[in-house]
């Protein structure tokens, strides 16, 4: 109507929850962001126990244990026989993470964005077109992602060099950290304020087809054009994350630990919306595209309360059917016995860990007393349906991690699970008896362990998945690479239920078999 | 804009006119808007539950103007009045807050850390004001969808209008065309005020309160804005096509309740909020009388209008009336 053209944020946002709601799909991505985490992860854990290899090899680790312990930290880490050490692998693990970060980021917010753009405008969005987006614009998306990055937290890049030079032209350390704390708040306020220009970088990608200086600079004018807008998504995001960081705060000194759960509803639900509503923002808002028309949207209210749960009990069931298929089909024994592998290395690796000083120095603690554990699981410091909850949640999303980071041609999920191996490694030789430490691990890891296992299994066959596919591309490794992907994310789905019974038994009866064999909380 | 109110009818001394035509309509509108007054009422019975249900059945109705009259079953709600017990529990409970941060009765009495019972109270509160929020989300919705729908069927009504429309008729040209600039008027006024913003944050405990009571006083400042845009649209409309426009018993009041929401905003901030709740109430129930008159209008309308597709090439429904 005579050129007048609005953007409705309210309309958008319901449509974006109709748009998730008849496309489940939407989560992947979302899902594999948290392997995108755990990969992160894995580059920092997995440093780490080369690092406490490293020591345990040159018998340097029980002296630098005992000095961490007993709080002189800086102490430890300046010693000149770890300090190079240390150094090394930390620019390894920076450089790792930044790498991880970028690239993966590239090829994950790529297939983010692009299959929101598919999801509002087909029918049926699959995990090919999932894949495919990925893989179509990665490299634009992961420059941006940098330049995003770069010029977001420009202000606040440019105090600590201010703040360097300062050091270097005075030599006063004192002085150099006055002047960046006299700084430092303004910088961040003028990171945010350029965050709300630079929210449409991503979408600007996939939508118009552009990357770096391009989408950072389209996102700007986006921004800037329709700044009512763009505040209220900034405001609507805020205001959510800010309610969910109240709520977990809230139920803390109750008993009630919420961060799983909240953690959870931002992954599945709160981020897919949102970020499908932003990219929507930046569809309506270009000048070709026609104003979104009014149709009044079904309550969701209703809808999450009473439909919501019925589909996803239906993905739940149909994901134990999944895990029933991959765990007997004869051409996944090698990735379940790859899984096994990396949990008994971990588990082997543990123990020598353990018993080449880490032991010693932690026993040398004192008050320590082997026979405790943990006073904070139990009653009436936290209330036991809710910790049960809490835990299966918890260890729900370290599957979805651990599985999806398969992606990056399972070498994440072998780490993951070895790393896991490793703490139980490191945990049993400290236990008084084998009896004790399975009256503490056996109960509910009977059924996590393997769980576990399940989702690394599920993982390294999405990462050979993925090696064939990047070393002989062609339609049929795609096809699998499809395959693969989808059926890690049925096989999760699935593991929720045998996470939520282990979960409740971790917290209601396992400390009741710990006490019965010995263990004091 | 008034000049040209005044040069088509003098005796008006207001924009909101002719708001209930049914003594003055022509026998053929009337005829017409019986058989729509049923068709309104069957479908309030058997069409609304379904799209409670559905609005995707709604939303597939091939004429625009029946579709955006229909939408009104969906956008014109009521709220239920017992939510506002919500907002009273929720402003004793944040009181409580405040009473036991300040006195420790509760700690003191029962023994357990403040800690606790704060926590304790202030999750029960925030639980209470959940509810609230919703209250919030349903006042500011219901003003968007509303807005939304009212601004739709116009358009449509405008358009079908114009394409029937001989431009060699000077008059009823003036009139669409009077109606298009208001129309224009309204989508450049009537601007969305996110309802999912205002009910987050009417949740932050304290001044929340504080967002709710602006929440309350932009709906009603705005509400009665459109009232008097959308009103003197429709009768532009009527005067197109060539129904009377005049003085009638319902033309002198305001059917949106006029508040002096600005004292509301005030008071609402002197009394902590008490007064808030008085004013949620009453904004629960200020648009019923803008929404009855309005559909009987549309009811009025939406026949004459509808009839246009079928007989504009024949000119019967211009010439009739």
């Amino acid at each position: 109507m005579s050129g007048l053209k609005r953007l409705f944020f309210d309309r958008i946002l319901e449509r974006s929850y109709w748009v998730w709601r008849r496309h489940p799909i939407l989560m992947v991505p979302t899902m594999l962001g948290t392997g995108l985490s755990t990969i992160e992860q894995s580059v920092v854990t997995m440093t780490a126990v080369a690092f406490l290899n490293l020591l345990a090899g040159q018998g340097l680790l029980k002296s630098f244990a005992t000095r961490i312990f007993t709080g002189s930290i800086f102490g430890a880490i300046i010693d000149p026989a770890i300090f190079p050490m240390l150094i090394v692998l930390a620019t390894i693990s920076l450089v790792g993470i930044a790498l991880v970060s970028i690239l993966g980021g590239g090829f994950v917010y790529s297939a983010e964005y692009g299959v929101y753009v598919d999801a509002w405008q087909k029918d049926s969005v699959s995990f090919n077109s999932l894949l495919a987006n990925g893989a179509r614009r990665w490299k634009a998306m992961a420059w941006t992602i940098f330049l995003t990055v770069l010029v977001t937290w420009s202000p606040l890049i440019l105090v600590g060099i201010v703040t360097l030079l300062v050091y270097i032209g005075t030599g006063n350390l004192i002085a150099a950290a006055l002047s960046f704390l006299l700084v430092y708040e303004f910088a961040i306020g003028a990171s945010l304020l350029l965050s709300l220009f630079t929210l449409y970088a991503y979408p600007a990608v996939v939508v118009d087809q552009i990357s770096g200086f391009a989408a950072v600079k389209h996102s700007f004018r986006v921004a800037s054009h329709n700044l009512g807008t763009t505040m209220t998504y900034a405001l609507v995001r805020g205001a959510f994350q800010l309610l969910l960081a109240f709520i977990v705060i809230l139920g803390a000194p109750l008993g009630l630990p919420l961060t799983s759960l909240t953690t959870a509803v931002v992954t599945l639900l709160l981020l897919p919306i949102l970020h499908s509503t932003k990219t929507m923002i930046y569809h309506y808002a270009r000048p070709d595209v026609a104003e979104m028309e009014f149709r009044p949207s079904n309550p969701i209210i209703g809808d999450m309360y009473r439909r919501l749960p019925r589909a996803a009990w239906r993905k739940v069931k149909n994901g134990l059917f999944e895990i029933g298929r991959f765990l007997v089909s004869p051409s996944n024994f090698p990735f379940h016995v790859a899984a096994i592998l990396a949990l008994a290395i971990g588990i082997v690796d543990g123990n020598y860990i353990t018993n080449s000083g880490l032991g010693t120095a932690i026993q040398l603690q004192p008050g320590y007393d082997p026979r405790k554990g943990n006073p904070n699981v139990i009653f009436p410091n936290v209330l036991p349906p809710f910790l049960g909850i809490d835990l299966f949640l918890h260890n729900w999303l370290v599957s979805v991690g651990t599985a999806l980071a398969g992606i990056g041609f399972g070498i994440p999920s072998f780490a993951d699970i070895l790393f896991n191996g490793f703490i139980l490694g490191i945990v049993q030789p400290l236990t008084p008896s084998n009896t004790m430490f399975l009256a503490a691990i056996l109960p509910h890891g009977i059924i996590e362990i393997p769980s576990l296992v399940i989702a690394g299994s599920v993982g390294i066959k999405l990462g050979t998945a993925a090696w064939r596919a990047k070393l002989s591309p062609s339609p049929e490794s795609t096809e699998t690479l499809s395959r693969s992907l989808r059926q890690a994310v049925y096989v999760v789905v699935g593991l929720a239920v045998l996470f939520l019974i282990a979960g409740l038994i971790e917290a209601d009866i396992t400390p009741i078999i710990m006490r019965m064999y010995g263990w004091t909380f | 804009m008034d000049d040209r109110r005044h040069n088509h009818s003098p005796n008006l001394t207001s924009t909101r006119r002719s708001l209930d035509a049914t003594t003055l309509i022509a026998p053929t509108a009337l005829d017409l808007r019986l058989h729509a007054s049923t068709f309104v009422t069957l479908s309030r019975k058997y069409i609304a539950p379904l799209t409670v249900v559905n609005n995707d059945t709604l939303n597939q109705e091939a004429d625009e103007i029946i579709r955006y009259s229909e939408m009104r079953n969906v956008t014109d709600y009521s709220i239920d009045s017992s939510l506002i017990l919500t907002a009273l529990a929720s402003w004793i409970l944040w009181a409580l807050y405040v009473i036991e941060s300040r006195y420790r009765p509760i700690s003191h009495a029962s023994g357990i850390p403040l800690a606790t019972s704060l926590s304790a109270i202030s999750l029960a509160a925030f639980v209470a004001t959940v509810p609230v929020s919703y209250l919030v989300y349903s006042i500011v919705n219901r003003r968007n969808v509303h807005f939304e729908r009212s601004e739709g069927l116009l358009r449509a009504s405008i358009g079908r209008l114009k394409n029937s429309t001989n431009p060699a008729d000077t008059a009823r040209m003036f009139a669409v065309n009077t109606a298009e600039r208001d129309l224009l008027a309204i989508a450049v006024e009537d601007k969305e005020r996110s309802a999912y913003v205002w009910s987050l944050l009417s949740l932050v405990p304290f001044i929340g309160g504080l967002f709710l009571a602006y929440a309350l006083f932009r709906v009603n400042s705005d509400f009665q804005k459109h009232e008097q845009r959308e009103f003197a649209t429709i009768e532009d409309l009527q005067r197109a096509l060539g129904l009377p426009v005049g003085h009638v018993s319902v033309q002198p009041q305001r059917w949106y309740p006029s508040r002096n929401s600005l004292a509301y905003f005030v008071v609402s901030i002197f009394t902590a909020g008490w007064f808030s709740i008085y004013w949620l109430y009453v904004a629960m129930h200020d648009p019923r009388a803008h929404f009855e008159i309005q559909s009987h209008l549309e009811n009025e309308l939406q026949p004459l209008l509808t009839g246009l597709r079928q007989f504009s090439s024949a000119s019967i429904i211009g010439g009739g009336i």
